[in-house]
């Protein structure tokens, strides 16, 4: 076995389907709602070798169609030579918890995370999803292993923002995140991809609120809400969910979109955002493209990137897209452009790569060495 | 050790760190990755505006200190 996968509304229905076998890593996702301790420690019994990680998630999916069960992927050592895993607290400064976490994974692997070699290790990452603390967490991440690629997602709790939990070293945890530091056999690719392409027209983050800087209160010297009204053609009275989820901005580093989404209009004209920004950065308005034929040219051009072939996935999704293809009747044209290969995913509160993400899919995968 | 000064100091600093690296050009493009999501400062495409701005200096050299690269001139 390399990369097996499974489905399963049971922890042992789980283990059962996932088979005899002697995995580095077993990484599941399962909903809110799902008792996540039992899952965790029913794969770690049947795996006792194996490091076991989790999250709860907004939906999960494996194959060519979602999972009402649980999902995990047993990642064999074909695949992996190693696999260190930590729980960082969410402790009230952040830093602190990642701190505790990174110095484990470092004693772990006899060296600090900043002396891994890049090209040979990749951080995986399960983030507390409910506080939108992600970006303090990647910025202490990346002052502990500033070179090193981190890609992950926030857990999910049916998009309530409410409670989401983590599993690792043997227990569930609902405030804290799972670091993982993977090495590799063979290539490993990751996957940056959204359905949003810059319409030419760029604003500038002007003021932002000065005790939360999710809120953009001000966009071009104007209140947010203003020119949201300006590019949906709508009131800024009128203005809701779906209007904001079909216009995100992107901030665009080496031609990248790394998307910033609209949630909320706020009092004062001002406008809750899912990511932070740098007040004075400057972000393109971006139009969609077609989520299914995007995610198709996605999915080749990263198995191109790999330069082999593709023994596995770990994929996270956003909640938005998922949203996007139920309301274009496109999930399971959705799911089936996912599905050129083994994959386990998860609809997320957020996407990592480097930093905190929106709008966007995530994921990491293993080429065959 | 005299810190850069401006923004294009600090990333012939950065550069010259890098070096010896074989992927230098993809650590420093993560490197910069993360000093945009954190600075809102671009060291690929530096604005005039802000090179010698030294608040907007001290904020990037705070930052990649935080990461472990504490610069001297070059």
């Amino acid at each position: 076995m390399s990369f097996r996968v499974a489905r399963s509304p049971s922890p042992d229905g789980l283990v059962t389907a996932l088979g005899a076998q002697s995995p580095k890593l077993v990484v599941f996702f399962a909903g809110v709602a799902a008792d996540g301790a039992r899952f965790g420690e029913a794969l770690e019994a049947a795996y006792p070798d194996a490091r076991v990680i989790g999250c709860s998630t907004n939906g999960q999916f494996e194959g060519a169609t979602p999972s009402e069960g649980a999902v995990a992927a047993a990642i064999g050592s074909e695949l992996l030579a190693d696999a260190s895993v930590a729980l960082a607290p969410l402790t009230e400064d952040v830093d602190t918890g990642v701190g505790e976490a990174c110095a484990k994974l470092a004693a772990d692997l006899g060296r600090p995370l900043r002396d891994l070699d890049p090209s040979k290790h990749v951080g995986l990452v399960l983030l507390e999803g409910a506080s939108r603390r992600e970006e303090a967490i990647h910025v202490a991440l990346g002052n502990r292993a500033p070179l090193l690629p981190l890609v992950g997602g926030s857990a999910g709790d049916d998009i309530a923002f409410s409670k989401t939990w983590v599993y690792a070293e043997g227990r569930l945890e609902a405030r804290a995140s799972v670091l993982c530091i993977l090495k590799p056999t063979g290539p490993f690719h990751v996957v940056q991809t959204c359905n949003y392409a810059p319409t030419g027209r760029q604003v500038r983050v002007t003021k932002l609120h000065p005790d939360n800087p999710s809120i953009y209160l001000e966009l071009d010297g104007r209140p947010a809400v203003e020119v949201y009204a300006e590019l949906t053609g709508k009131p800024s009275d009128a203005l809701g969910f779906v209007d904001f989820a079909a216009h995100p901005l992107g901030l665009m580093i080496d031609d990248v979109p790394w998307l910033r989404s609209p949630v909320a209009a706020v009092d004062g004209g001002g406008i809750l955002f899912a990511c932070t920004v740098v007040e004075g950065s400057e972000l393109s308005v971006m139009a969609s493209r077609d989520l299914v034929a995007d995610t198709e040219e996605a999915m080749r051009a990263a198995e191109k990137s790999l330069g082999t072939s593709v023994a596995g996935g770990l994929l996270f999704n956003c909640a938005y897209r998922k949203l996007e293809a139920e309301w274009s009747g496109a999930t399971a044209a959705y799911h089936e452009a996912l599905s050129r290969w083994p994959h386990v995913g998860m609809h997320t509160n957020g996407e990592s790569y480097l930093g905190h993400l929106n709008q966007t899919l995530t994921g990491l995968l293993l080429g065959l060495p | 050790m005299v810190a850069p000064s401006s923004l294009m100091g600090i990333r012939a600093a950065l550069e010259k760190r890098l070096s010896g690296e074989l992927t230098a050009a993809a650590l420093f493009t993560s490197l910069n990755t993360r000093l945009i999501l954190r600075t809102g400062v671009n060291l690929k495409v530096i604005r005039p505006e802000q090179n010698d701005d030294r608040e907007t200096v001290r904020r990037v050299r705070e930052a990649l200190d935080a990461m472990g690269f504490a610069l001297e001139a070059s």
